[in-house]
């Protein structure tokens, strides 16, 4: 192996995470010995900023792109996106965590945060499946004991196990299909294995690579999606959210509807990225070709039986998770046209759908917030119609819920509506090329697609009308609770706030759509196009091997 | 003066907002407040209309020059809101979604009938809103701001953001101060409105990336494009450059040259493809514009939802919002996509109008509620403009222009009147309410002199857009649907009009006075001054237009002519010589 990168520029790399990490680990070491009152909130908050002080100051390219296939960490736009993404997201929890410091737990709940968002940032950056097996376990194992922490009485066992199960069993089929991988490329580097779909691989010359080989990487793919399926809540992987939710308190909720969200969809834009940004890399993968379709399917489905069981629900912890499940149907459509789009004019698929990622997330977080705050003791939330009257008891709180809830019907100039719009601009601008009969197929499947999404954006509507009709149209039927004190949870509510309508009137100063732009093509498919000798790629791929 | 047009939309916003905080100031305040805001957006557009008047005569020539919408190069405010693609050189409008505001001939005399609406519709409910009136008073001028700016921009986005922002005040206004079934009928308003607008959205922008599959071969990376002007051109220019390369490559053919066979085959996939999509793009469009209108079949909304809301909102909703529909087929539908317009949409959307017009009346003929009537009423009457429209040729689009500002300024003072009637006796039901004319005298004059306009009484607003609309069906010459047939049985809708309108005043103006009960006001009082204020000097201006509609229609002349011209051209109908621009 070549040593021209230095085990002393991976600690550089990643020091925000290890950082973090340790911060955990003496949370959890120090927590039971010491008061009560410590202000762990305070401390974790500090860390994030530390943490993501160190990522803004690190230098440009501290990692050698050169040798891909040998680093298990990258740098490139979408590492950075999801990086810096999941540390804001560690101050948001932190803040709407804030109120546990007066329980004895506390200490616990703030160190498990921590490494569950510095998995998600792992997963990020990951380019060996070995390492993102282990962000994305860094996710699962913590959130099952906050389930059961911050269960409500009854349902925190049914909760917490149905999500141990549940999770188990996508994490086995993950390892199932990354060893699968292993065995037919001889490499766990995700670099190396996307090259392999095209240059060839230990059993088949790049000469024989067509369209039988796919079968192969077929199986494996498959087992993969099905176990990342589960983290984003894709259809019919989905059953655990609606009951897991329902189990739990709302900043609970917050969390489990958007850290493994934003893993999973890190994840699998990550691994599928080689199957999916062809555009980037000429000729790359004639092997899974026809895998966009797959993802057609999914999104279709995801995105409909979402909107449609989300009509049915009473609940608001319900009608949330089915709402979750169909924003990911959308975001499966952004990752399902991303192949197909010409990267050069128009939209980019991969983009389109970190753009929504973070729309989701502010909506989401922010309802799950607002929503957070509003219930109490004396006076819980349970069904969308115990909302009645907090319109006029609570005027600022009911304006940001209902901006959120405008946000996820995608109503403009708020964030929600340009994540719509690019998704379908993406959808509708499929070209149809005129020497090539098959580009019709695709081009109408996908207008058919936008019609879907556009579908069921209009029926989901009804969803989120029903909540804001609950808290303004309805007299109230509880009396008000006089609650004046100041809580560090309105810091992220009026963050969101911000967000959400900045996002959608001038994005351009939260995120640079032009860097959106070339996300796909930046993935690792592109930065293979950086190695000059395809030699070497042979030889890289034979020594990691051996 | 773009700094005057701005104004126009900010002063609602600002007012709006304002508005919404005043908490606990009384209802008076928050009332004078807003109508405060709302007349001095009134002065601003009758000062831009007093301004751009004569600006228009010279602008008539570039709109002919460019072959596409022109707005007023002083009224133009424009910077760029979101960029999706680099900067295109020499082509400010590409790759971003720009906020793009401006003048024309189209819109100019829309914006004072908005501000005229909206400040009546304040005093309609003068004393009537009294609960959270701050709250209705700032989304009133919110929702101002969202149709002031739908009228104004000339954006394709910009556009559909602010036709769907009207959604929003709207929804509030509707299911908080509305009748019993108020939440329904708001919830359907927003569900349906947002379905039709998402399917709009969907054509626009099918239509925009259709434009960048670079039909025409002679531009290898075309830039996306938002702005309806450039859109216009671009979908014109590939229409008659298809045609053109079609009909040359044919010409040629008989060298028997085997490459120009198949660039003919491909020019003709390439045609068959642009008409194929134009179809689908221009179903998508009209969906949103005919759900916005609203035209059978998708009016299932508008009798709840006029009936349900409180009458200041039913008279914007009738007056103002309604014409958003047909602003949307001038503006857009038209313009960019001339040849399914002409080859299926006169066929369809006149059936469609008949339809509405004719079922439109006979229910209003069965209503035994006033405001219900009029909901009908309205329905049946904005048939006119949509059937004005799809007759594609200049009295036609005329026709359907004056039908708009006319029905609006017609159903906007016979809202008012209902409101006047249900503010009194706290019911609108024709059972209760019988020869009124004998006690109030004043209303029972000025209530005969709007039904006669709105009945399209000669010499008054309302007959001159509707005959327009009929005469222009009546000589259009395409050859899908019979236009004298279609015509005629429309002028039945103006027999019919003036069957339930009359009858409603013999029922509730004349005959053996015969009143509820219990009545919200007792005892009942003739016009007040509030009310006097905004029906006489409306009644002068719905006279005027009768008498003398020609300085409207010498404004939009140029756009008119313009909208004409396109389809002729697109549709070879104009001699191919005169092709080039």
């Amino acid at each position: 192996m070549s040593g021209s990168f230095l085990f002393t520029d991976y600690i550089q790399y990643m020091m925000p995470e290890i950082v973090l990490f340790m911060l955990g680990s003496f949370i959890l070491l120090v927590g039971p010995f010491l008061n009560k009152k410590t202000p762990w909130a305070l401390i974790s908050s500090l860390g994030f900023l530390l943490a993501y002080i160190l990522l803004l100051t690190k230098k440009h390219d501290s990692i050698d792109h050169s040798f891909l296939f040998s680093i298990n960490v990258l740098e490139d736009m979408s590492s950075n996106f999801v990086r810096h993404f999941s540390l804001g997201m560690g101050l948001f929890f932190c803040l709407i965590f804030w109120r546990d410091s007066e329980n004895d737990n506390s200490y616990e709940t703030l160190a498990l945060i921590i490494f569950l968002v510095t998995g998600c940032s792992v997963v990020g950056m990951s380019n060996d499946l070995v390492v993102l097996f282990l962000g994305l376990e860094l996710i699962s194992i913590p959130t099952y004991v906050l389930l059961y922490l911050h269960g409500k009485k009854d349902l925190a066992a049914e909760s917490a196990m149905k999500y141990f199960f549940l999770s188990i069993f996508s994490s086995g089929l993950l390892l199932l299909g990354f060893s699968y991988l292993y065995g037919i490329v001889g490499t766990t580097n995700i670099s190396a294995i996307s090259d392999a779909l095209s240059n060839g691989y230990r059993f088949k010359p790049a000469a024989d690579i067509d369209n039988s080989s796919g079968f192969l990487f077929l199986i494996p793919m498959l087992a993969i999606l099905a176990g990342l399926g589960f983290k984003v809540s894709m259809v019919p992987f989905h059953f655990y959210a609606p009951d897991v939710y329902q189990g739990t308190t709302y900043r609970m909720c917050a969390l489990l509807a958007t850290v493994s969200k934003v893993a999973g969809f890190a994840a699998i834009i990550r691994i599928f990225g080689f199957a999916l940004a062809q555009g980037a890399l000429p000729g790359a993968s004639k092997t899974l070709d026809n895998i966009y379709v797959l993802f057609w399917i999914l999104a279709t489905v995801t995105m409909t039986i979402g909107t449609i069981l989300g009509l049915l629900q009473r609940n608001l912890r319900r009608i949330l998770a089915y709402s979750s499940i169909s924003h990911s149907g959308y975001i499966l459509a952004g990752i399902a046209v991303a192949p197909k789009l010409d990267l050069t004019t128009g939209i980019d698929g991969i983009g389109a759908s970190f753009f929504y990622l973070i729309a989701y997330f502010f909506g989401t977080f922010g309802i799950f917030a607002v929503l957070d705050v509003l219930d109490s003791k004396d006076k819980p939330i349970e069904d969308w119609d115990d909302l009645a009257g907090v319109g006029t008891q609570n005027p600022l709180l009911s304006i940001c819920l209902a901006v959120f809830l405008f946000s996820l019907i995608g109503i403009p100039f708020t964030g929600g509506f340009l994540a719509k719009f690019f998704i379908v601009f993406g959808c509708v601008s499929v070209p149809y090329t005129w020497d090539d009969p098959l580009s019709k197929g695709s081009h109408n499947l996908f207008f058919l697609l936008g019609i879907i999404a556009f579908l069921n954006a209009a029926i989901g509507s009804w969803i989120y009308l029903r909540i804001l009709s609950g808290i303004y149209f309805k007299p109230a039927i509880w009396p008000k609770v006089i609650n004046t004190s100041f809580r560090p949870s309105y810091l992220p509510i009026a963050a969101c706030l911000f967000i959400v309508i900045v996002l959608g009137v001038r994005p351009s100063l939260i995120i640079n759509l032009n860097l959106l732009k070339g996300m796909a093509a930046s993935g690792n498919s592109a930065s293979i196009s950086k190695i000059v000798d395809p030699d070497s790629i042979d030889k890289q791929v034979v020594s990691k091997r051996q | 003066m773009s700094q005057l047009v701005l104004l126009l939309l900010l002063v609602p916003l600002a007012g709006g907002l304002v508005t919404l905080f005043v908490r606990n100031a009384g209802h008076k305040f928050a009332r004078n407040l807003a109508l405060g805001f709302f007349l001095l957006n009134l002065f601003i557009s009758f000062k831009l209309t007093w301004d751009y008047l004569p600006l228009l005569e010279k602008h008539s020539i570039s709109v002919e020059e460019k072959l596409t919408f022109v707005p007023l190069e002083s009224s133009v405010t424009v910077f760029d809101l979101i960029r999706i693609n680099p900067p295109y050189e020499g082509r400010p409008d590409a790759g971003a979604i720009r906020f793009f505001i401006g003048i024309d001939g189209l819109n100019l005399f829309l914006l004072p009938l908005t501000c005229i609406l909206f400040s009546g519709s304040v005093l309609a409910t003068w004393n009537s809103i009294r609960e959270k009136s701050h709250l209705y008073y700032g989304f009133m001028l919110l929702l101002q701001f969202a149709t002031l700016g739908a009228f104004l921009s000339f954006d394709v986005i910009l556009f559909y953001a602010f036709f769907e922002l009207t959604l929003i005040p709207l929804l509030f206004l509707i299911a908080m101060w509305g009748g019993p079934n108020r939440q329904y009928a708001a919830k359907k308003l927003f569900v349906y409105t947002l379905g039709g607008g998402l399917a709009t959205l969907l054509g626009v922008i099918s239509l925009i990336s259709a434009l960048n599959q670079n039909l025409l071969d002679d531009n290898n990376d075309l830039p996306v494009t938002f702005s309806i002007p450039e859109l216009i051109t671009a979908s014109h220019d590939t229409q008659v450059g298809l045609n053109k390369k079609v009909f040359e490559t044919k010409a040629d053919k008989d060298l028997l040259n085997p490459l120009l066979k198949t660039n003919l085959e491909i020019n003709k996939a390439k045609l068959d493809y642009w008409s194929s999509c134009q179809k689908w793009i221009f179903l998508l469009l009209a969906t949103g514009f005919l759900v916005k209108l609203p035209a059978f079949p998708f009016h299932t909304w508008q009798p709840t939802a006029y009936y349900e809301a409180p009458t200041g909102v039913t008279l914007v909703l009738g007056g103002i919002l309604a014409k958003l529909g047909a602003f949307g087929f001038l503006r857009l539908c038209v313009p960019m996509l001339p040849v399914p317009a002409w080859e299926f949409g006169t066929y369809l959307f006149s059936i469609l109008s008949v339809v509405a017009i004719l079922y439109g009346a006979a229910c209003a003929i069965a209503q035994d509620d006033l405001k219900r009537m009029l909901a009908y009423s309205s329905f049946s009457h904005l048939g006119f403009c949509l059937l004005g429209i799809f007759a594609l040729n200049e009295t036609g689009l005329t026709g359907s222009y004056l039908q708009m500002i006319n029905h609006g300024l017609n159903v906007g003072a016979l809202f008012f009147i209902c409101e006047i009637l249900h503010h009194r006796y706290g019911t609108t039901k024709f059972k209760d309410l019988q020869g009124l004319g004998s006690k109030l005298k004043i209303l029972s004059g000025i209530t005969v002199f709007y039904v006669m306009c709105s009945v399209g009484l000669p010499g008054l607003n309302g007959f001159v857009g509707e005959v327009m609309c009929l005469f222009g069906m009546f000589e259009t010459n395409n050859p899908s649907v019979s236009g004298k047939i279609l015509a005629s049985t429309c002028s039945l809708g103006m027999v019919f009009g003036a069957w339930y309108l009359i009858s409603m005043v013999m029922k509730v103006f004349f005959g053996k006075l015969s009143e509820p009960v219990f009545k919200k006001e007792d005892p009942v009082s003739d016009l007040t001054m509030v009310e006097k204020i905004f029906l006489f000097p409306l009644a002068l201006l719905c006279l005027f237009l009768g008498i003398y509609p020609q300085p409207m229609i010498d404004t939009i002349r140029p756009e008119i002519h313009l909208i004409a011209k396109l389809n002729l051209q697109a549709n070879n109908l104009l001699p191919l010589a005169k092709m080039d621009k």
